[in-house]
């Protein structure tokens, strides 16, 4: 909480794709209708996929072969522990800008005489 | 997974092939992307249009559509870190960027590549250019004139009944809404310094409605203004509140004294309540007082009832014409017409030729840039081809060339705007002048809008695609890297196609131009036959004048004649008067159809002439110049009570008397019903014995007739005269005018000497329109003959270089300088020749487009268009000659060491 340096802050849509994939593993689609629901983040796949692709790189998210019954849909993504860390990170950084601006701009100052 | 039963087989359809679609768009997308996620981005999008059908139908379709198209139109994320985030915009700009930037090194490219040629692209530019300042120019000028609605509401609906009927404007109720006459007055303002005769209208109440008129000052009529015996009211145009009110803003409330026709024991006092706005035109420019109408009258224009097509309003009105006059032709038939078509109808032709000529001019011009195009990418052909060796594709210098073309286009499309853009303000009211009619919508309507901008927009662009397209089609078609291997490039056969083209091209040029140079001719030859035609009186010095006697103050025909009488001579005892004369219409003073008239022994068609009729006083063609051929002029003894005489012209008298002598024979009018002209009298005139014969006039320029015949006014005493005052040599016209005003006065205070004007400007504004087509269709036909001369030299110039070496050996071999000249001219020739007959044909045609405008030479007069060929086939041989003798000259060893 008190680290002398702020982590990077993710973009919004990584966060989303992160945050989506943090109930259980999805695949694509599933993540874009996770987010629209969880944020109101309107994804399409390419933005989807194309985040899969950089975050499957980065190891934050792996893939595998579904099992059962929805084959034409493609494999479903999970979250790897770095992956689960760095969404932890940005949570934490999200919950303290939004403390400051709590103090800062909704608590206004008393007006003076 | 959703139950898909809600979705039909048609939802199914749409639904694959959409995936089908947008699996092509994937490729969009980075190859390892496709490769790696392709089938499930596929899917993915199958599922959002799936679900979303499900959910919402065609809104859900078209929003899961919505959200991958624009996922498809954004950058890719990046990786999960702002700085894979940054590596990944990086790359997916870079991409972007190479494809932009290809394009912009391209632009550059070409842009650099027509600055190091100036010459070459100011040329183009500047002619292209000029071309479609042309064409920009008249056609905003058509546009004004025919295509922009005239300004009035529902104008669309607004026709003109024609033949003017005795169907009342009362009646017609059940075919028009709002119905529309007016009775044409002059009002004699009195009261002020002088009396002034304005011309007036007495309107219908509907009148101003269909009109849309919003009084600029004051306001309109209201409904029981119009009742009988409601107390005179009136509206004013905004000249005659500027000049007789002084532009006094309290006018309204004010009141004018004037005498009318109808009322014309006493002047009465109108109660001004409103002021016409500025640009408000109807009828004629002149009119300058509204008041509202106390008679029946036919309707002469009506907004038809929406729900009332064209052709039930025409049965319907003939039907009412039937009912309401006796002894109609069977074939008799009430035609409606849009007001706008009718008001627009002389200029149509006029304006379409216009259009066609400066069209014809871009072509050429076009035509001149593809060939200045063609000369220069073959002289381009080893860079083009080294290029190409190096491993540039071939699309890309496609695309090189044609963005040339865009960018040539483009210049020339900005000088086609620029240049009327910056003209067209100070060329309104010569525009309207030269017609000879103003522009519907006001001078302002003459404008570059959206309309005319799109027009030019779409032909810069067209342009651009030509230019740029041709070229590197041909380039790119052949197998460009053969010039590598050729040495200088020089001596190699230059593909066939191209010369082809180079040379339809050019006959191409010369026929369009040998086309308008015919018509042009044609329109010069009429603007000098009319220039010099002899008018058959003479029209220098002359002032003329209307005097117009109330009906209270002369209602006896000897009143008139005694008034008019004294102010002739009155007039003609002033210092500054050569002659004076009284006519009933003076040549050149409006337009009047001519009637039909027999001779008498006659009973068939052929004795029969239409002629222009006019009531004369003594010593009118004497003061006109009018030669009298045989027989006496009319006198004193001519009165009313006397047997009824005439003097008849020339063509009339052999038209009517064909080989005898007109002297002592009679003519009397003939009732005119014919469809398209106004019901005339029903009954004959009265027979006039001829007394005298006179050489014929030109009335007027546009309506042709057989003649005049002249009857004596003493017989037939109106109360307007035209008077006609010949003033000596050096006499000024104001002096003049203010003599007879002052003879008016001295007589009775409340005459004016009304619409003054000078019979030679008259005759010069009737002259202008064709004057006006002359001219602009010899510029245009000008500038086009010599945009094909510079086409054809640079043709020739080009080939003659081709082959110089070819030229050099020949001439080493021992061929004499002249039958190297006679090999290019020969070539040369071929093509003019070719183009000049083409364009003969094209010649031909024009002239028969222009036929309604051509006055004194036939359409297809030989001696014109065998002169124009002459002309074009001798300057063309010139322009061939000069460079085909350069090419003898050069010094054969000299081209041969080049290589």
């Amino acid at each position: 909480m008190d680290e002398p340096r702020a982590p990077a802050p993710l973009t919004p849509v990584v966060f989303h794709v992160l945050l989506a994939l943090s109930g259980g593993p999805l695949h694509g689609y599933g993540v874009m209708k996770r987010a629209e629901q969880d944020s109101g983040l309107v994804m399409g796949p390419g933005t989807v996929y194309g985040s899969l692709q950089r975050l499957e790189d980065a190891g934050w998210v792996r893939a595998t072969e579904p099992e059962g019954n929805e084959p034409r849909r493609g494999r479903v993504f999970h979250l790897t522990g770095r992956g689960r860390e760095a969404l932890a990170a940005e949570a934490r950084r999200i919950a303290r800008l939004a403390r400051l601006h709590d103090v800062r701009e909704l608590l206004p100052e008393p007006e003076r005489p | 997974m959703r139950d898909p039963s809600p979705r039909t087989w048609a939802w199914d359809t749409a639904v694959r092939l959409s995936v089908s679609l947008y699996r092509v768009l994937l490729l969009r997308y980075s190859r390892g992307l496709r490769a790696r996620f392709g089938r499930e981005m596929a899917e993915a999008f199958r599922a959002l249009l799936e679900d979303g059908v499900d959910r919402g139908g065609a809104a859900g379709f078209a929003s899961g559509w919505w959200r991958a198209v624009r996922d498809l139109a954004r950058p890719l994320p990046g990786g999960p870190a702002p700085e894979d985030d940054r590596g990944g915009e990086r790359r997916m700009g870079r991409m972007r960027r190479a494809r932009v930037a290809g394009w912009l090194e391209d632009l550059g490219f070409a842009w650099r590549s027509l600055r190091g040629d100036p010459r070459f692209s100011g040329l183009v530019v500047g002619v292209l250019g000029l071309a479609m300042a042309l064409n920009v120019g008249v056609f905003s000028v058509l546009r004004a004139y025919l295509l922009r609605p005239l300004p009035y509401p529902s104008a669309e609906r607004i026709v003109e009944v024609r033949p003017v009927t005795d169907v009342s404007w009362r009646q017609v109720g059940d075919l028009f809404d709002r119905a529309v006459s007016w009775d044409l007055d002059a009002f004699t303002l009195v009261g002020g310094e002088r009396p002034e005769m304005v011309y007036g209208a007495w309107i219908t109440p509907d009148f101003l409605d269909v009109y849309g008129v919003r009084a600029a000052l004051g306001r309109t009529f209201r409904p029981e203004e119009a009742d009988a015996g409601a107390a005179p009211v009136a509206m004013i145009s905004h000249r005659l509140w500027r000049e007789r009110f002084g532009g006094d803003p309290a006018v309204v409330g004010r009141s004018f004294r004037a005498f009318t026709s109808d009322r014309p024991d006493h002047a009465e006092s109108f109660l001004i309540v409103g002021v016409m706005p500025r640009d408000f035109w109807h009828v004629n420019r002149y009119t300058d007082v509204f008041a509202p109408i106390r008679v029946e009258r036919a309707v002469y224009v009506g907004r038809l009832r929406p729900d009332v097509p064209l052709e039930v309003a025409e049965a319907g009105m003939t039907e009412l014409a039937r009912a309401t006059t006796d002894g109609l032709p069977p074939d008799f038939q009430v035609r409606l017409t849009s007001l706008q078509e009718a008001y627009t109808a002389s200029l149509r032709p006029t304006l379409t030729v216009l259009q066609a000529a400066v069209t014809l001019v871009l072509l050429i011009a076009c035509a001149n840039a593809v060939v200045l195009l063609l000369v220069r990418s073959a002289r381009r052909e080893r860079e083009l081809g080294i290029r190409r060796a190096l491993g540039a594709p071939a699309g890309r210098l496609v695309r090189q060339l044609g963005l040339e073309g865009l960018l040539l286009a483009g210049g020339a499309g900005m000088v086609g705007v620029a240049v009327p853009a910056l003209l067209l303000d100070g060329t309104r009211a010569a525009v309207q002048a030269s017609l000879g009619r103003s522009i519907p919508g006001g001078a302002e309507a003459l404008r570059l809008d959206g309309t005319v901008l799109l027009v030019a927009m779409g032909a810069c662009l067209a342009l651009g695609l030509v230019l740029g397209l041709v070229p590197a089609a041909l380039l790119v078609g052949r197998r460009t890297i053969a010039s590598l291997w050729s040495g200088s490039g020089r001596g190699t056969t230059e593909s066939a196609a191209r010369r082809r083209l180079r040379s339809v091209l050019v006959a191409g040029e010369v026929a369009l131009s040998m086309a308008l140079l015919a018509g042009a001719a044609l329109m010069v030859r009429s603007a000098v036959h009319l220039q010099r035609m002899d008018l058959g009186f003479d029209a220098e010095r002359v002032t003329r004048g209307e005097v117009g006697l109330r009906r209270a103050g002369y209602p006896e025909p000897e009143q008139r004649i005694a008034f008019f009488e004294t102010v002739t001579e009155r007039v003609r005892s002033l210092p500054d008067v050569e002659a004076a004369a009284l006519t009933s219409s003076a040549p050149f003073v409006g337009t009047i159809d001519p009637s039909p008239v027999e001779g008498e022994e006659a009973g068939d068609a052929a004795r029969r002439a239409r002629v222009t009729i006019s009531a004369v006083g003594d010593g009118y063609f004497g003061a006109m110049a009018i030669p009298t051929l045989r027989g006496r002029d009319f006198g004193v003894g001519d009165a009313a009570g006397a047997a009824p005489v005439a003097i008849v012209s020339r063509s009339t008298a052999e038209r009517l008397w064909p080989g005898g002598d007109a002297l002592g024979r009679r003519v009397r009018t003939l009732p005119e019903v014919e469809p398209g002209r106004r019901l005339g009298y029903p009954e004959p005139g009265a027979w006039h014995t001829v007394v005298g014969v006179v050489d014929d006039v030109t009335r007027d320029l546009r309506v042709a007739s057989d003649g005049q015949v002249y009857v004596p006014y003493r017989q037939q005493a109106g109360f307007w005269m035209s008077l006609l005052v010949r003033r000596r040599p050096a006499a000024g016209d104001a002096a003049v005018a203010d003599g007879v005003e002052r003879v008016l006065a001295g007589l009775d205070p409340d005459i004016p000497f009304s619409s003054r004007s000078e019979l030679d400007d008259l005759v010069s504004e009737a002259r202008a329109p064709t004057r006006f087509m002359a001219w602009l269709l010899g510029g245009f036909s000008g500038f086009a003959s010599l945009l094909s001369l510079m086409g054809l030299y640079g043709v020739v110039a080009y080939a003659a270089r081709q082959r110089s070496r070819d030229v050099a050996i020949r001439m080493a071999l021992g061929a004499d300088a002249g039958s190297v000249t006679a090999l290019f001219l020969r070539q040369g020739l071929v093509v003019v020749l070719a183009g000049v007959a083409l364009g003969a044909l094209g010649g031909l045609a024009l002239g028969r487009a222009l036929a309604g405008d051509l006055r004194g030479v036939s359409p297809e007069d030989p001696l014109t268009h065998g002169a124009v060929a002459a002309v074009l086939v001798l300057t063309a041989t010139a322009a061939v000659w000069a460079p085909a003798r350069q090419a003898s000259r050069a010094a054969p060893m000299g081209v041969l060491r080049e290589e």
